[in-house]
């Protein structure tokens, strides 16, 4: 990528530095578990080691007199108020909120996963609470338990929730659905279809789970923890969870290590702000990994069919897509997900005729939630290889295919009210092929590739939201203000988990408001002292929360060259800033630096003082989509089933590129991700006890840098007239293309297609013995 | 599960007599690297009441050529792994040890862990041990008043289980020095470059006018214990040297092996896995011994 920047501009298109790198990078940044509060205890949960059990009895006496145990509490003594774990739900519209289930409580009566919150401890420290675990005595009736949503969904099968008549937690219809499918598919030449599921990713995040939690004397509510919508989180914890009221619950978001959709989800508040309530002092709950992949986020497991009817030329006349959701014990983000599935992977393509439906189940499974993608990694998987067997069914070139069928401008976007304002998916296609050097490598349908190592070439598209518009609430605010010495506070509300957020509403604020990139502060992680907004998700903060930033900054340098205007004595229309300097266009020796301007305003001895200072929002029913697209060349060995990818090309519809390299570190972390979620990460179950096997970093396998292919990202800049300077989101995106492209490769290398994700050289060289190919 | 470890002794002594008299392989555990015992104590699978530190004995951290002993190589208790794999009598005299030491990509851990604990930990897939077999080393371990020595392929009894006593310590592996003329290939397959092997295989050979003169195979992470494919091996010394036997010999191999399924693949795979990469572990390796220099085996 080219590092000069646009003409027009001294920050945005620039690959500056993150504000918060040098901390992280020395380990001065310090993380909700590095925080000590005077006086503050040290709480742990005990978990189930049932995957369904009734808890009769709660014997908690040892544990209290052990010397150093504050307090033990079950689920006895926690309020009987029902919630979702899924603090994003706070912003959907009140009709969709309704089909939420609250199914959630602080701690359980009955355990429905191995690894559910039996009781609480809060103690001196962490050895004396950890001896208190093991002191308290539970008694549990053990129930038959059910870890397969097909099961789940059989009569007879034990209900996971007391009170329902089965495990059917959800049922969706696609918003969008339109036309007679079984006439169109009747009437096509040709129907392609595809059935597989994906894997339970897990976000990984290297911070685990933290949360500290204290009241003070009126009452009032704190929490530190790694949230990335602390203001969703904020109102959760005081109209759910308690009944206190949003004003009684400050939000601190400490640095957060990672995030990738976990943190969308209550961790471990909850009980902290329990045992901190019933000790009346600070409390810090901790776990451990094997706790956190036992637990409460994991990408949903989503086992789909998807229909694809084409026309005579190659036309798509009808999709049809079918979702069943395994939402573990809890409901969490298994309703969401399942919606934004249907609606990004049924957005990429034109059809006429649209059916989807999703179906959410219940089972003794640990809680799935919300993952980076959310919903597009799992549904692109199955359409994007339903569409190749579309291609080959008609004889066309995939790329052709996809170019022929794929949404453009003016067409409606993936959430179908709203129009797509600019589409560059036609170049990304084209460019992504040119760098896979795709009319060198696929040579068609049936190539019958021979030998032991074969190599394939395979594509996938995308299109993925820049933000919640449509969707949910989507508002964000920010607040600027001009210090005495021109220098800029920007406080807003993103969650920073490591992508770069802050340098990028930065730049984009010190662009619009005529200052230098050093000198804007962003100031965020309270409540207190941010505003209103739905938080880091959504792929969304570069653009929603960049757009409220831009606003203020260009209200802040308004005032500015008015102010300025009347220090130099001329009229305020001949005036610009740029660099933290005012100067007239027609002649710039004529000016000031706006630290005067800021200084003058604030030590102003007459009646004309002003703190300079401007509100900036965004408020959109729109989300701008994103588009994407990916190729991979693979090389696979027959006798091993291994597949070794040569290369993966992401070429991304980015708008504006504000901060290339952090676009392109997005990007190639994504693929990173996308590729460990297509080749090795298994959240493996235990089928016949629930039990999670691969529960560390030695079971369940990310890549490292050593397996990681050559990753070429291509920035697709054509500016959208809606996103500030121009912008797009990225955040979530560089996952979704990698499996399928993968996918397809494999098939374009081998003739084979694996139905569940991982693909492991196991099921690869399963496929290619039922295929009769291999050795 | 738990962040911290449960309350524990901590012995550091000084030599070897007081270490052996303190550890009894249950209650009282040696410590080299701590790599697998610390682990497994925060996971509670080992609860100790004593750990006996080994690193304050003196003499246990060498790697050296004994030169009166026939070359044989001498790795001390405490050489750590980046130790031998980086030594240069190692990386020049027994490359297929080198070679698996290699295979194991954390840096963190071949700095803290030890050889001769790698070995301690009994488990299948160790990379090391398949090399040591194929090596013929042996393992010295001493007792109360006493020392002892045994092949290590006497050494794994189970899963986790070694021929280590209560009272005892493994002191030193000795590796003796290579066949004239042979050569080693070490392959594994695993999900992910830092991750354990699903199947680890280490051959040597070593050609005598197109037929091996000396062959030992050996097979990780497929059976209870590393194994040795001595069918396999008495295959190849009997038979002239060419693809096919390369191949019969891997049949042979896989037949000694009883793999699992587990959270790294399926028994079927590694059964057939064993067949692919004991076949090119001898194919390169046989290249390596200059097999095909000049002469195919069935014209010699």
């Amino acid at each position: 990528m080219t590092n000069e920047p646009h003409s027009e501009f001294s920050s945005v298109g620039k690959s500056l530095a993150r504000p918060d790198v040098a901390a992280k990078a020395t380990g001065a940044a310090r993380f909700s578990a590095d925080i000590a509060l005077p006086g503050m205890l040290i709480g742990r949960i005990l978990t189930s080691p049932h995957a369904h059990a009734r808890i009769v009895a709660i014997d908690t006496s040892r544990a209290k007199a052990l010397p150093g145990v504050a307090a033990v509490i079950t689920h006895a003594d926690v309020p009987k108020r029902g919630f979702t774990r899924s603090v994003m739900a706070e912003g959907l519209p009140p009709f969709a909120y309704e089909t939420e289930n609250l199914d959630q409580y602080i701690l359980s009566d009955k355990a429905r996963y191995i690894g559910d919150w039996v009781a609480a401890v809060a103690a001196v420290d962490l050895y004396v609470a950890e001896r208190a675990l093991d002191l308290i005595e539970v008694e549990y009736e053990v129930l038959p338990a059910v870890f397969d949503p097909e099961d789940a969904l059989a009569p007879g099968a034990p209900v996971v929730h007391k009170g329902w008549k089965d495990n059917v937690a959800g049922v969706i219809e696609h918003p969008f659905n339109r036309g007679d499918l079984d006439a169109a598919l009747a009437s096509s030449a040709h129907v392609a279809e595809f059935s597989g599921r994906n894997s339970r990713q897990k976000q990984a995040h290297m911070e685990p789970d933290a949360a500290i939690a204290s009241w003070d004397d009126k009452g009032r509510l704190t929490v530190w923890s790694p949230s990335q919508n602390a203001h969703l989180a904020k109102k959760a914890m005081g109209r759910r969870v308690f009944d206190i009221g949003e004003g009684n619950v400050r939000w601190i978001t400490p640095a957060v290590g990672g995030g990738f959709g976990a943190r969308l989800s209550f961790g471990v508040e909850p009980v902290a702000a329990m045992l901190a309530k019933v000790t009346g002092r600070p409390v810090k709950v901790l776990v451990t990994r094997e706790e956190d992949f036992n637990g409460w986020n994991s990408r949903t497991e989503q086992r789909q069919t998807i229909r694809v009817g084409v026309g005579e030329a190659g036309e798509i006349t009808a999709i049809e897509q079918d979702v069943l959701s395994d939402s573990g014990a809890y409901f969490s983000h298994s309703g969401t997900i399942s919606a934004v599935n249907m609606q990004s992977t049924l957005g990429v393509m034109r059809s006429p005729v649209v059916r989807g439906k999703a179906l959410m189940v219940y089972t003794n499974n640990p809680t799935a939630s919300g993952m980076r993608g959310y919903g597009n990694p799992e549904g692109s998987f199955i359409l994007q290889q339903a569409l190749d067997i579309a291609a080959e069914k008609c004889g066309m070139d995939p790329v052709d295919f996809r170019l022929k069928n794929a949404r453009g401008p003016g067409e409606p976007s993936m959430w179908e009210p709203q129009a797509i304002t600019t589409c560059a998916l036609p170049e990304c296609i084209r460019r992504g092929a040119v760098a896979i050097g795709w009319d060198q490598k696929w040579h068609g349908w049936g190539a019958g590739k021979e030998g032991r190592y074969r190599r394939g070439v395979g594509m996938s598209i995308m299109t993925h939201a820049s933000g919640a518009g449509g969707f949910l609430l989507e508002h964000s605010t920010a607040v600027m203000k001009l210090d005495e010495d021109g220098t800029a506070s920007l406080s807003v509300s993103p969650c920073e988990m490591g992508q770069g957020i802050l340098g990028v509403l930065a730049q984009i604020a010190a662009e619009g408001a005529g200052l230098r990139y050093e000198d804007v502060r962003t100031v965020t992680g309270d409540t207190d002292v941010t505003l209103f907004d739905i938080g880091t998700h959504a792929s969304r903060s570069t653009y929603a929360i960049g757009n409220a930033a831009l606003d203020a900054a260009r209200k802040v340098k308004a005032i500015v060259v008015e102010r300025a205007a009347r220090m130099l004595g001329v009229e305020s229309e001949g005036l610009d800033v740029r660099d933290g300097r005012v100067f007239a266009v027609a002649d710039s020796s004529v000016g000031v630096s706006v630290a005067e301007v800021a200084h003058a305003g604030i030590y102003e001895y007459g009646t004309d003082a002003r703190h300079i200072m401007a509100t900036g929002k965004h408020q959109s029913v729109m989300h701008c989509p994103n588009f994407q697209a990916g190729f991979a060349e693979i090389e696979v060995d027959v006798e091993t089933g291994v597949i070794k990818v040569l290369k993966l090309v992401i070429a991304h519809d980015i708008g504006r590129a504000i901060n290339p390299l952090t676009v392109e570190g997005c990007l190639e972390g994504g693929a990173a991700q996308g590729l460990g979620y297509a080749l090795t990460e298994d959240l493996v179950i235990d089928k016949g006890t629930g039990k999670v096997v691969s529960d560390s970093f030695a079971t369940y396998k990310m890549l490292s840098a050593l397996d990681m292919p050559e990753v070429e990202v291509i920035l697709v800049e054509e500016p959208d007239p809606t996103g500030p300077f121009g912008a797009k989101g990225v955040g979530e995106t560089g996952i979704t293309n990698v499996a399928p492209a993968i996918a397809n490769a494999l098939y374009d290398a081998a003739g084979v297609r694996v139905h569940s994700l991982p693909i492991t050289p196991e099921k690869v060289l399963e496929a290619l013995r039922a295929h009769g190919a291999g050795a | 599960m738990h962040r911290a470890l449960l309350p524990f002794e901590f012995s550091e002594p000084a030599s070897v007599e007081e270490a052996v008299a303190l550890v009894d392989g249950g209650r009282a555990r040696a410590l080299a690297g701590g790599v697998d015992l610390v682990l497994k104590m925060r996971l509670r699978q080992e609860t100790p009441e004593r750990v006996v530190s080994l690193q304050k004995i003196a003499g246990l951290d060498h790697v050296r050529v004994d030169a009166h002993g026939g070359g044989a190589l001498h790795i001390g208790a405490l050489a750590t792994l980046r130790q031998v794999e980086q030594s240069a009598a190692v990386t020049q005299g027994w490359p297929l040890l080198a070679e698996a030491i290699a295979s194991i990509v954390s840096m963190q851990t071949k700095v803290m862990g030890t050889l001769v604990g790698n070995l301690c930990v009994g488990t299948p897939a160790s990379d090391v041990a398949p090399a040591l077999f194929a090596l013929g080393a042996r393992v010295k371990i001493a007792g109360v008043g006493d020392e002892r020595d045994i092949a290590v392929e006497d050494f794994f009894l189970g899963p986790g289980v070694t021929a280590v006593r209560p009272h005892e310590l493994v002191t030193e592996v000795v590796v003796p020095a290579r066949p004239v003329g042979s050569a080693g290939r070490f392959l594994k397959l695993s999900k992910t470059a830092d991750d354990i092997a699903k199947v680890n295989v280490a051959v040597s050979v070593a050609f005598s006018r197109g037929t091996c003169a000396h062959a030992r195979i050996a097979i990780g992470s497929a059976a209870p214990t590393p194994v040795r494919a001595v069918a396999a091996e008495e295959l190849l010394l009997r038979e002239d040297w060419c693809p096919a036997t390369a191949k019969a010999a891997a049949e042979a191999a896989a037949r000694s092996v009883r793999p699992i399924s587990d959270v790294r693949s399926t028994a079927d795979y590694r059964a057939e896995m064993v067949k692919v990469l004991v076949r090119d572990a001898l194919t390169q390796a046989a290249d390596g011994a200059g097999v095909l220099d000049g002469h195919d085996g069935k014209e010699a």
